[in-house]
C-alpha cells in the first residue's frame, strides 16, 4: 500500500470537483489531488450530450461535454494532479482516504482537507417498489443515457418513461431520435417535473403523450418487459385500479429522482440533512467534520450546472482558507426551512459573512414572496416550482440582525391554480 | 445419430438440493452428471430463498424434515468453511407479543429438544431486549435457538456445484428434460442437449419434480407451488437485529420474518400464497403492505425509505407434507427428492448424504462395486474478494492482478478481477455474475456498474453486448446498437 | 381577421409564453418575450421551425467509441429524420478536437456539424 500526504483531496472529477480544484489551486493550494472513478474526468457531463448548460456561467448555451472540457482544460493548464479509475473505498473522520486504482494499487492518503464532490445516484425500481415481474428491460434514465451516449447501444425499441423531470424528458427525445418509439411519459404529480421548454422540444416535437397524475402499477413480462399497467391517481395520490390501462412496451425507463451519494460521508461521521440527503454545511460549505467540505450534487441535487460551478468554487476557496490559514468560521445560527420551503442550504451560518442561499419550494406556487427572517430580506417571485432551485444572496449587514435562527418562508399572493385558469 | 452419454448417476435439478446431492455423489468413484434446465445453477427457487439455516424446532418429530434439518444444521459450519460461502451462526429468536402465546413457545422448545436441537432456551422480556434492543416494546417472551444461522443460498448452491465439478461430476446447464424412458438396466433421458443414459436418476427438479416423475409413470405426489415475496432493505439498517426474528408460525408458513442477511442487509418476508403457475414471480403492492405492517410491529426502526429491492420465489411444496426422499414406486431406478420446502436449505447437505447412501446401497445390491473417490477434495480454494480482504491481502492480490484495484461495483465493492473470475467459473449471464460476485445487488441496483459489467462480459465471453442476457432465453438486456432501428 | 396563438419559447430555460398574432398566413405581432431571442424564435417557429440537433457518431481509434456532436446552429425541424439517418452512417477517426467541423454542410442545411469534445487517440 502506498502512503501519500496531500493538503487537499477532491473526491469526484465531475463539474463540482473540477471547479473546486481549480478554485483551490487559484487560492494557493498546490499539493492537491482529484480522485475520479471513471476512466476520464468530466463526471456526468460526459454523457449529457444535449445543450442547455452554461447559459449563466459562460453566457453561452453549451452541451455537457463542451462545458466539462473548459474545466478539464483548466485543470491541465494549471497542472492539477488527478487519478482516474480511482475509487475511494474508505474515508475516516481523521481525513484518511483509502483509494483503489489499477495503476497504483491501494493508496492511503492523509489529507489536511477534503472536498466531497461525489454527485448522486438514481432512485431505482426496487426503491419505489413498482409491483410486477423481474424481466430484463427496466432501467434508470441515467444508465440508459450512458448506454446510448457513451457506449452506443439502445436498450429497447418501445419505451415507456416514468417521471417527467428533465432527465426523463431529455431521454424521451434521445430515444426517439435514436430510433426507438417512446409510447408515453408517466408522471405521478399533476404538473410536469421539468422545464416547459423540454416539454416542447422533447415531447410535443415528437408527439409523445404525457400522462400527468398517473403511475405504473404493474410491470409485465417474463424474461423481457412486455408491457406496463398505468393507472390514474386520485386526490390522495392513490391509483384507481379500475381505470388502469395497459401499454405495450419492451423497456421501462425510470427517471424518479436523484439521491446524493453520501455513503463515504456517513463513513466519515458527517451529519447528513435528512431532507437534502446531503451533508449539513455552514456558509463555507464545511461539513460537521472539521476540514471536510462538500459541493455539487452530493450536497444538494442541483438543476443547473452553473450553480454547481459557483457553489464548488466557494468550497474550493474555503478549503484553501482552511488549509493555508486554519480558517474555520464559527457558525451557530441555524437556518430553518419554514412555510412552503422544502430546504435551505447552508443550514448553519455565522452571520458575519455574505451568504448565497439555495432553496427549493415545497410545492408549486404562483406569485409569491420569499421572506427571510423577520423581513430582513423579501424577494418577489413570479412563481416558485419545486423543480427550480431558488438562490438569494444576503449581505452580512442584514444577517447580523438575525437573532437565534434564520427562517425562510414562501408566501403565495395568488394560488398557482388561479394563475393557470 | 449421436450416442447417449452414459452415466451411473444423473441428477435432474441444479438448485441447492441437487447440487448438494451432486457433491455427495462425487465422493463415490462413479460417472455422474447434473442437468439444470435454466441457463445457470441456482436460477430456480434457490435464488429466492431467504437463506435461513433453521435450528429444527419448527418441524414435527420423526419426520424427515425434523431429522434432516437438525443433521444439516450441524454440517453447516464445516460446509461453508470448506466451500468459502458466507455463513453466520447468529442464532434465531421466535418471539411472542402476548402472554397467551408463551405456552406455544414452550411447546416449540419441547419439540425442538425431541428433535435434538441443542441449547434451546426460553427468554423473558428483559433478556430478550438485552439481546435485541430493537424488538418492539410489547415483546413478552422468546425462544432462543443459538444453532440457527444465515447463509447465502445461491452462493452455496454454486459452490456445491463447483466442488462437485472439480471432483468429477459433469454439470450441464441450459438442459431441459423432454422425456424419460426406462429399461431393465437403465433410464434414458432425452434432453434439449441430447440423450443421457444412466443407472440411477435422481429427481431434484424442484417446482417440476412431479412432471419429471410422471414421465416414468410416477403419479405419487403433486407439487403445490407456494409463492413468497421478500423485501430487501439497505445495509444501513442491517444490524437493527443480530438474529433472525420469527413470530409464532401460521398453519402454512413459518411466518413473516425480520432477517439480517449473510451480507449485512435486512430482509423482510416472506408471504405465503398458494398459486397454480410455476413461473410467476411477481411482487405485489399488497404483499409489501402486509410485510411492512407486520415487521414494523415486531422490530422498531424499519422505515419504508430503506427499501432497495424486492423479489418473489416459489416454494416447491408437495401435497405430502414431509420431504419426499424415496425410490419411486413406479421405477426402481428413480429416486424422488421432492417437496423440499422449508427447512430444505438447512437439510440440503444432509439430504445429499442420505441420497449418497441410497445410491451406494442400490448399486451394490445390483452387484456393482462402488468405490470411494480417492481424490475427493471437499474444499474449494478461497475466493479473493476486495470487500473482504485486509490491506496486506489486497496489496498481495493487486500485485498479481491489478484488476483487483479496479472497482466496478461501488455499492458492494466488487473488483474487475472478481467479475472476470466469475465468468471463468461459469457465469454467462448478468444474473450469474450478480449471484457470484454481488455486483449489482447494492443500493444503486446496478445503475453504476451494469454498463461496465456488460463490457467486461462481452470481452471475456467474446460476444457482442447485444447478445448478453439477464438470465438466458429471451432476457436480452441491450438488444440494439444506437441508430440501428433508423 | 387576427387570430392569436400561444407558444413556449425554447431559446433558454426560462421558457417565456409568447403570444403570436396572425393575420392569415402572416405573423403580425409577437409579445411575451423577455429578450430579443424570443422574437426570432417566434418567427422561425411560425415560418420555418428549427431545432438544435445533438447526437453521437462512431469514432474509431479513440479513447472513447462515441463522439458527441451537434449542429452549430438550429436546423429545419423537418430535416431531422434525414439528419439522423446521415449520422447513422457517419464515422470519424481520432484524434478530434472540440469544435472541429465534422461536416461543413450537414444534411444540406448549410449548417456545420461539430464535435462537442476532444477525443485523444487510443494509446
Amino acid at each position: 500500500m502506498l502512503k501519500w500526504q496531500k493538503d487537499l483531496v477532491i473526491i469526484g472529477g465531475g463539474p463540482a470537483g473540477l471547479a473546486a480544484a481549480v478554485a483551490a489551486r487559484d487560492a494557493g493550494v498546490e499539493n492537491l489531488l482529484i480522485l475520479e472513478r471513471h476512466h476520464e474526468l468530466g463526471g456526468i457531463l460526459n454523457q449529457c450530450i444535449h445543450n442547455g448548460f452554461g447559459l449563466h456561467y459562460f453566457k453561452e448555451e453549451l452541451t455537457g461535454p463542451e462545458y466539462a472540457e473548459r474545466f478539464i482544460n483548466e485543470v491541465h493548464q494549471k497542472q492539477i494532479p488527478y487519478l482516474t479509475d480511482a475509487m475511494v473505498i474508505a474515508l475516516s473522520p481523521e481525513k484518511n482516504v483509502q483509494v483503489a486504482c489499477p495503476d497504483y494499487g491501494l493508496i492511503e492518503i492523509q489529507a489536511k482537507a477534503i472536498i466531497l464532490a461525489m454527485g448522486c445516484r438514481e432512485r431505482t425500481r426496487g426503491a419505489i417498489n413498482i409491483p410486477g415481474t423481474r424481466p430484463a428491460g427496466v432501467y434508470t434514465a441515467g444508465m440508459v443515457q450512458n448506454l446510448i451516449n457513451i457506449e452506443g447501444y439502445l436498450p429497447g425499441k418501445e419505451i415507456v418513461i416514468v417521471g417527467s423531470g428533465d432527465i426523463g424528458l431529455i431521454m424521451a427525445r434521445r430515444l426517439t431520435l435514436e430510433g426507438a418509439k417512446v409510447k408515453a411519459v408517466v408522471e405521478i404529480m399533476p404538473y410536469p417535473g421539468g422545464l416547459t421548454r423540454n416539454i416542447v422540444q422533447c415531447l410535443d416535437d415528437f408527439g409523445v403523450p404525457l400522462y400527468l397524475s398517473h403511475s405504473i402499477v404493474e410491470i409485465k413480462g417474463k424474461d423481457r418487459v412486455e408491457g406496463v399497467l398505468v393507472a390514474p391517481l386520485d386526490q390522495k395520490m392513490q391509483p384507481n385500479l379500475e381505470k388502469a390501462f395497459p401499454l405495450d412496451c419492451d423497456t421501462l425507463v425510470l427517471s424518479v429522482g436523484l439521491i446524493p451519494e453520501n455513503e463515504l460521508s456517513r463513513q466519515a461521521g458527517i451529519q447528513i440533512d435528512p431532507v437534502t440527503s446531503g451533508p449539513q454545511v455552514n456558509e463555507a460549505l464545511a461539513t460537521s467534520v472539521s476540514g471536510i467540505f462538500s459541493c455539487g450534487n452530493v450536497l444538494q441535487v442541483h438543476d443547473l450546472v452553473d450553480n454547481v460551478t459557483r457553489e464548488s468554487q466557494k468550497a474550493g476557496k474555503n478549503a484553501a482558507k482552511y488549509i493555508l490559514a486554519g480558517e474555520e468560521p464559527r457558525c451557530e445560527t441555524k437556518v430553518v426551512a419554514g412555510e412552503n420551503v422544502r430546504y435551505v442550504v447552508p443550514q448553519i451560518i455565522s452571520k458575519s459573512q455574505d451568504v448565497e442561499f439555495f432553496l427549493r419550494a415545497a410545492k408549486p406556487l404562483g406569485k409569491s414572496s420569499l421572506i427571510v427572517g423577520a423581513n430582513i430580506v423579501t424577494k418577489k417571485l413570479r412563481e416558485a416550482k419545486p423543480g427550480e432551485m431558488i438562490s438569494i444572496k444576503i449581505p452580512a449587514e442584514k444577517l447580523s440582525k438575525v437573532d437565534d435562527k434564520l427562517e425562510f418562508r414562501l408566501v403565495e399572493e395568488v394560488s398557482s391554480l388561479e394563475l393557470n385558469s | 445419430m449421436a450416442f447417449a452419454k452414459e452415466y451411473d448417476v444423473v441428477i435432474i435439478g441444479g438448485g441447492v438440493v441437487g447440487t448438494a446431492i451432486a457433491r455427495s455423489i462425487a465422493k463415490l468413484n462413479l460417472r455422474s452428471a447434473l442437468l439444470e434446465k435454466n441457463m445457470e445453477i441456482a436460477f430456480g427457487t434457490t435464488k429466492a430463498n431467504s437463506g435461513i439455516v433453521h435450528a429444527g424446532f419448527h418441524s414435527q418429530p420423526d419426520t424427515l424434515k425434523a431429522k434432516l434439518c437438525v443433521e444439516g444444521n450441524k454440517m453447516y459450519p464445516t460446509l461453508c468453511q470448506d466451500l468459502d460461502v458466507p455463513f453466520l451462526q447468529n442464532g434465531l429468536l421466535m418471539v411472542s407479543y402476548q402472554k397467551s402465546d408463551e405456552a406455544n413457545l414452550k411447546e416449540y422448545l419441547s419439540q425442538g429438544e425431541k428433535n435434538g436441537v441443542p441449547d434451546l432456551k426460553i427468554l423473558d422480556r428483559d433478556e430478550l431486549l438485552a439481546l435485541e434492543p430493537n424488538l418492539a416494546n410489547n415483546v413478552s417472551a422468546g425462544l432462543l435457538a443459538p444453532s440457527g444461522g444465515i447463509v447465502s443460498p445461491f452462493e452455496l448452491a454454486i459452490a456445491q456445484s463447483e466442488n462437485a465439478q472439480t471432483n468429477g461430476v459433469d454439470i450441464v446447464c441450459d438442459c431441459s428434460v423432454n422425456d424419460l424412458t426406462s429399461t431393465k438396466d437403465s433410464v434414458t433421458i432425452s434432453t434439449t442437449k441430447g440423450q443421457f443414459q444412466t443407472k440411477i436418476i435422481i429427481n431434484a427438479a424442484g417446482l417440476f419434480a412431479d412432471n419429471i416423475a410422471r414421465l416414468l409413470g410416477d403419479d405419487s405426489f403433486r407439487i403445490k407451488p407456494r409463492k413468497g415475496e421478500e423485501y430487501l432493505l439497505d445495509k444501513r439498517v442491517g444490524n437493527l437485529v443480530s438474529r433472525t426474528i420469527f413470530p409464532l408460525p401460521t398453519p402454512n408458513s413459518k411466518g413473516i420474518l425480520v432477517i439480517p442477511t449473510a451480507h449485512g442487509n435486512l430482509m423482510l418476508g416472506p408471504t405465503a400464497n398458494e398459486i397454480t403457475a410455476r413461473d410467476e414471480f411477481s411482487t405485489t403492492a399488497l404483499g409489501w403492505e402486509k410485510i411492512y405492517n407486520f415487521c414494523q410491529k415486531m422490530v422498531t426502526g424499519i422505515e419504508k425509505r430503506d427499501l432497495i429491492a424486492s423479489f418473489a420465489g416459489i416454494r416447491a411444496a408437495s401435497d405430502r407434507g414431509d420431504f419426499i426422499i424415496e425410490f419411486s414406486p413406479s421405477c426402481e431406478r428413480l429416486i424422488n427428492v421432492a417437496g423440499i420446502e422449508s427447512p430444505g436449505l438447512t437439510a440440503a447437505p444432509a439430504i445429499g448424504e442420505m441420497v449418497l447412501k441410497m445410491v451406494r446401497e442400490k448399486l451394490t445390491a445390483e452387484g456393482i462395486t462402488v468405490l470411494d473417490n480417492p481424490n475427493f477434495n471437499p474444499v474449494l480454494p478461497k475466493r479473493l474478494r476486495l470487500s473482504q480482504m485486509s490491506g496486506t491481502e489486497l496489496d498481495a492480490a493487486i500485485s498479481k492482478d491489478k484488476r483487483f484495484a479496479h472497482v466496478i461495483c461501488r455499492c458492494e465493492l466488487v473488483s474487475e478481477a472478481e467479475i472476470v473470475e466469475a465468468i471463468k467459473r461459469g457465469a454467462r449471464t448478468l444474473d450469474g455474475v450478480k449471484l457470484r460476485t454481488r455486483a449489482g445487488m447494492g443500493r444503486c441496483q446496478g445503475g453504476f456498474c451494469t454498463p461496465k459489467i456488460l463490457k467486461i462480459m462481452s470481452r471475456e465471453l467474446n460476444i457482442p453486448v447485444s447478445e448478453i442476457t439477464k438470465r438466458g432465453n429471451g432476457s436480452k438486456l441491450i438488444p440494439y446498437t444506437a441508430k440501428e432501428l433508423l | 381577421m387576427s387570430l392569436t396563438r400561444k407558444l413556449t419559447c425554447i431559446s433558454c430555460p426560462v421558457g417565456c409564453t409568447l403570444t403570436l398574432t396572425l393575420d392569415g398566413k402572416e405573423l403580425t405581432n409577437i409579445s411575451g418575450n423577455q429578450c430579443p431571442r424570443g422574437l426570432n424564435y417566434a418567427k422561425d417557429e411560425f415560418y420555418n421551425p428549427k431545432r438544435m440537433l445533438t447526437s453521437t457518431i462512431r469514432i474509431e481509434d479513440g479513447v472513447i467509441q462515441q463522439l458527441p456532436v451537434r449542429t452549430q446552429e438550429p436546423i429545419p425541424k423537418e430535416k431531422i429524420p434525414l439528419a439522423m439517418k446521415i449520422l447513422k452512417d457517419l464515422t470519424t477517426r481520432a484524434p478530434v478536437n472540440l469544435g472541429e467541423i465534422i461536416d461543413a454542410d450537414f444534411a444540406d442545411t448549410k449548417v456545420a456539424l461539430i464535435a462537442t469534445r476532444s477525443v485523444k487517440k487510443k494509446s
